[in-house]
């Protein structure tokens, strides 16, 4: 039986509370996944998906409620210490790619390394490690400006499994991608559950929830789970 | 170890990347510094070489004043002076200025039967007590502005409008040649002649203390005993000087500060303006797992880079403006204009704490102007990058 890797319990996240302008993102979402899951949440632009994705991936804390990452109660973390458990257990992979303009495909997929403190021989074969099984190895030189949409797509997944995460965030990975790119990168996600991540993929594209490798499927709509299944 | 090492190397990748800007802004932060600096080197070489000269002078010196002007001092009172306890040595000195119609430059003339303290000769020979007229020493300012040489001749006008012909015999040289370039010594017969003092009159008495300690209670028995003199100390003449350098210095430095100022307010409003692409990129860092501290270094090493390059450069390049080639860029503004305008090379004097001084005006602003936008940056919630 897998282990739980993440347990939300009754997590409330509102924005601005008792301004004019409050926003309850996240309303009394009480949730768990295993080990080894890919899990999607599922629901339209606004529902509250990415600001889910940012409690339980120790971005931001709940206004109220209890979240555990990994074994550990994160809910009370300083933002200090939310930084280094997220450096160390999580990678991800933002809607945009959100990668360094200007610098290398090897220079931008080091960037999570760079405060591992790792030596420089060590770093060099995680980046060429996780470029040779995502398929970027010929294109760590180039800066990404040059890279095509899918390889950039994959220095970013790169980027996010360089520290060695047990977990993946993912945020609408596939919003910028055509059909072909966006089946390459369920097929690259597919390959990541054999390395033993478990990923969360926030995501509206039937292409991914719809996909074979998605474990469960969450559904959600204003800042609720309105049906979560297989 | 290897994070700090990391983060530096990462630093440095994104200084090459905008090398052009980052360059830029090396060469006008470096133009400052140069200019700064270039004024604190010189003040404090004059300070330093004028020192240096006026320790070769006599501990006191008095002139007489009438009505506010001065003028020659009856040989008389020397026997008066050299009574006075605690004075080793009194001399007649006859000096004063010559104007060169030819030229309009001014020179000194000075009256003796040798060298003078202090100063040594380049070429030729000095002046004996043998030489009752018709020679004279000069600065190299004289011979270039007449194009003569030793052994020339060459001709000046006494107070009676007579010619008087006088025949180069050596050419100084000193320490420095911040004094004697616009200097003629000439024998005592003569300088009288030019300068139109009489035999019975000098243009001041020098006197020589024998105790250093003593030479405040020799002035008050001075102008106790003698009536309308001044009596001037070596310690006074060099306390001038140094206020006169300073003070023009620290007109040019006030300017040069008002640039620095204005360069920081300028980083200021860079760096506080950060631009959305570098606060999107402190984003990405942020959520990728750096830690406020790890921005913080990465922006302090950038900093670092930065102003401290540009800061060494600024001092090598003012080191070299001032020592080697000679300050060409501040000697107009800072010792002043003159048709025989000195031709000193600066001695080579800098002190540790100017350096400090430099670094600390230079490098800290710079840190504070670049690292505290930054930090404003950095403290925003890493989750904004999940909706950017």
């Amino acid at each position: 039986m897998p282990e739980k890797i993440i347990v939300a319990d009754n997590i409330i996240k509102i924005f601005d509370e008792g301004q004019p302008n409050e926003v309850r993102a996240v309303q009394s979402v009480s949730l768990c996944v295993f080990e080894g899951e890919i899990v999607a949440f599922r629901g339209p632009s606004g529902s509250g998906k990415t600001t889910l994705l940012s409690l339980l991936g120790c971005m931001c804390k709940p206004t109220s409620g209890e979240i555990i990452v990994c074994g550990e109660r994160i809910t009370k973390w300083s933002e200090h210490f939310l930084t280094m458990f997220r450096r160390k257990h999580i990678g991800f992979v933002f809607q945009n790619f959100n990668l360094i303009e200007h610098l290398t495909a090897y220079q931008n997929i080091t960037v999570p390394a760079i405060p591992l403190g790792l030596s420089f021989h060590e770093m060099n074969l995680r980046v060429h490690k996780w470029a040779e099984i995502l398929r970027v190895d010929h294109r760590l030189a180039f800066p990404i400006n040059l890279l095509s949409g899918g390889e950039i797509q994959r220095v970013a997944i790169a980027r996010a499994l360089v520290a060695e995460p047990e977990l993946i965030f993912a945020d609408e990975p596939t919003a910028h991608l055509d059909t072909k790119l966006s089946n390459e990168l369920i097929e690259i996600f597919s390959n990541l559950k054999d390395y033993g991540k478990t990923l969360l993929i926030a995501t509206h594209d039937p292409i991914v929830y719809g996909s074979k490798i998605v474990s469960r499927i969450i559904d959600f709509r204003d800042g609720h789970i309105v049906e979560s299944g297989a | 170890m290897s994070r700090w090492i990391n983060i530096l190397g990462f630093t440095a990748l994104l200084l090459k990347r905008y090398w052009r800007s980052t360059l830029s802004l090396i060469v006008v932060y470096s133009i400052i510094v140069f200019a700064f600096a270039s004024v604190l080197m010189f003040i404090q070489s004059l300070s330093y070489e004028s020192g240096i000269v006026l320790r070769s002078l006599p501990d006191v010196w008095v002139q007489r004043v009438i009505g506010g002007r001065l003028v020659p001092i009856d040989n008389d009172v020397t026997a008066g002076l050299a009574k006075i306890r605690g004075v080793s040595c009194v001399h007649q000195r006859v000096w004063g200025y010559y104007f060169d119609e030819g030229t309009g430059g001014v020179f000194t003339i000075v009256g003796s039967d040798s060298i003078p303290d202090g100063l040594t000769m380049l070429a030729g020979k000095g002046l004996t007590s043998f030489d009752t007229a018709g020679v004279a020493v000069c600065g190299t300012g004289y011979l270039e502005l007449h194009g003569v040489s030793i052994g020339s001749d060459i001709i000046f006008t006494d107070t009676e409008r007579h010619l008087r012909t006088l025949r180069i015999t050596g050419v100084f040289t000193s320490s420095s040649d911040l004094i004697t370039r616009d200097l003629i010594v000439v024998p005592y017969g003569e300088a009288r002649r030019l300068l139109g003092i009489g035999n019975t009159s000098s243009t001041d008495i020098a006197i020589d203390v024998t105790n250093p300690d003593e030479v405040e209670t020799v002035v008050r028995k001075i102008s106790q005993r003698i009536p309308n003199v001044r009596v001037v100390t070596r310690e006074q003449l060099i306390s001038t000087y140094q206020s006169l350098f300073g003070y023009r210095g620290s007109l040019f430095l006030f300017g040069l500060m008002i640039s620095l100022l204005a360069f920081v307010i300028l980083a200021w409003q860079k760096a506080g303006g950060l631009s959305s692409k570098e606060q999107r990129e402190i984003g990405i860092q942020k959520a990728v797992g750096w830690s406020i501290p790890d921005i913080m270094i990465q922006k302090f090493c950038e900093g670092t880079i930065i102003s401290f390059n540009a800061t060494l450069l600024g001092l090598i390049a003012a080191y070299c403006h001032v020592f080697f080639f000679g300050a060409p860029l501040l000697k107009p503004f800072l010792v002043g204009w003159s048709v025989v305008f000195p031709g000193f090379h600066l001695l080579s004097h800098l002190e540790l704490s100017s350096i400090v001084l430099v670094f600390f005006l230079s490098v800290i602003p710079y840190l504070a102007a670049t690292v505290v936008p930054s930090w404003k940056a950095a403290i925003s919630d890493p989750a904004e990058i999940m909706h950017a």
